[in-house]
């Protein structure tokens, strides 16, 4: 029963296959700041020190910044593409009045006249005074221009068609 | 909440650097400074514990970091009965073992990268050349099995060969993490060498 038995000899020389497990490049780097943001997140109940979970629920964050930080052909190219990226938004940004005056020269009428001469035409006669406008909510009988006593009869058309009864 | 002890004595007896005592005791003040000395003094090994527990890296990594907390959480009860690397080594220990337990059916590997190292390392790559039965075996395949049939072991037979073979702690020092006796680790490390050998026959070169 002694671990010395030669015949696990060849078993432990297996086992050893896992000191060569590593984890990814600069993990232990970041790992002791790590816990002791969340430590100190939870003794003062903030938020201030969100890295430490922050990496904890998106390790892949975390690997990107360690690949920036160990990979110094990775680094480059992400900042170069920062670069590119802050190029093309300063190149937009001097030309905004163009764009907008691109914008204001565009007929907005175009598209809206089709559709009003559509329209039947008496129809989109508007009176000068909407006051006018024979509705269920205007009086027949405008009180509002006329003085008291001089106040203008408007008289209607009526019919009462009589039944055959 | 301060050690009674000047000098903090492990089992047996033998004084431990007195820097470790003094980082014990200022982190046990609240020092967050001298805690964060302490997790880089043995974060890669409690990380490579727990990661051969789960051979998995982002379950290592939580565990890990909740094992480091939980310590600083719980250090003012830490009485130098102990070294400080065993008592942390029982936290880390015991909340891997109720988190195996836990995702009991749901175990899937994620196994870190072979470094460099094992390019050269003339045992392992005996295990991949012609005198291997599996000449087809590569080094990564091996991993992946030899992971597989460490994570059939139960919890406490894996751990025991993850201390003792993987990680280099002698029968006494395992025996303290698990709170157990030392015929009891021997006897874990012999079943646990047995049922390996026997579902890694194939990689294994005969003796």
């Amino acid at each position: 029963m002694s671990e010395q038995q030669p015949n696990f000899e060849s078993l432990r020389r297996l086992l050893a296959l896992k000191r060569h497990e590593t984890p990814p490049a600069g993990y232990f780097n970041n790992l002791s700041r790590q816990v002791i943001a969340r430590i100190r997140a939870g003794e003062t109940g903030t938020e201030a020190e969100l890295s430490g979970r922050l990496f904890a629920r998106m390790p892949w964050l975390l690997q990107l910044l360690q690949s920036l930080e160990t990979k110094p052909v990775f680094a480059g190219g992400f900042a170069t593409a920062m670069c590119a990226v802050l190029l093309f938004g300063a190149v937009i940004a001097e030309r905004p009045e163009s764009t907008a005056q691109a914008i204001l020269q565009q007929p907005a009428t175009q598209e809206v006249a089709p559709l009003v001469a559509s329209a039947t035409p008496a129809a989109m006669v508007q009176p000068a005074n909407p006051m006018l406008i024979d509705t269920s909510t205007n009086p027949v009988i405008n009180f509002a221009s006329a003085p008291l006593g001089q106040m203008p009869v408007s008289a209607q058309f009526t019919s009462f068609p009589l039944s055959g009864n | 909440m301060i050690m009674a002890e000047p000098v903090a004595r492990n089992d047996s007896g033998a004084s431990t650097p007195p820097d470790e005592d003094v980082l014990v005791k200022r982190a046990q003040g609240g020092n967050l400074e001298a805690y964060d000395e302490l997790v880089q003094r043995y974060q890669e090994r409690i990380y490579a514990t727990v990661y051969h527990m789960t051979s998995n890296h982002e379950d290592a990594n939580d565990l890990t970091q909740e094992s480091f907390i939980k310590a600083f959480q719980a250090l003012k009860s830490f009485k130098g009965g102990s070294t400080f690397y065993t008592w942390l080594y029982r936290i880390a220990v015991n909340k891997t073992i109720n988190f195996l337990k836990q995702r009991k059916n749901r175990i899937h590997l994620s196994l870190n990268d072979l470094d460099f190292n094992v390019e050269h390392d003339p045992d392992l790559l005996a295990f991949v050349s012609d005198k291997t039965p599996r000449r087809e075996a590569t080094l990564s395949e091996l991993q992946e099995k030899l992971n597989t049939a460490l994570m059939k072991l139960s919890e406490p037979h894996r751990l025991v060969v993850v201390l003792h073979d993987v990680q280099g702690l002698s029968h006494e020092e395992i025996a303290k993490v698990m709170d157990c006796n030392i015929g009891t680790v021997r006897s874990r490390l012999f079943y646990a060498r047995q049922q390996l050998q026997a579902w890694l026959s194939d990689y294994l070169k005969p003796t």
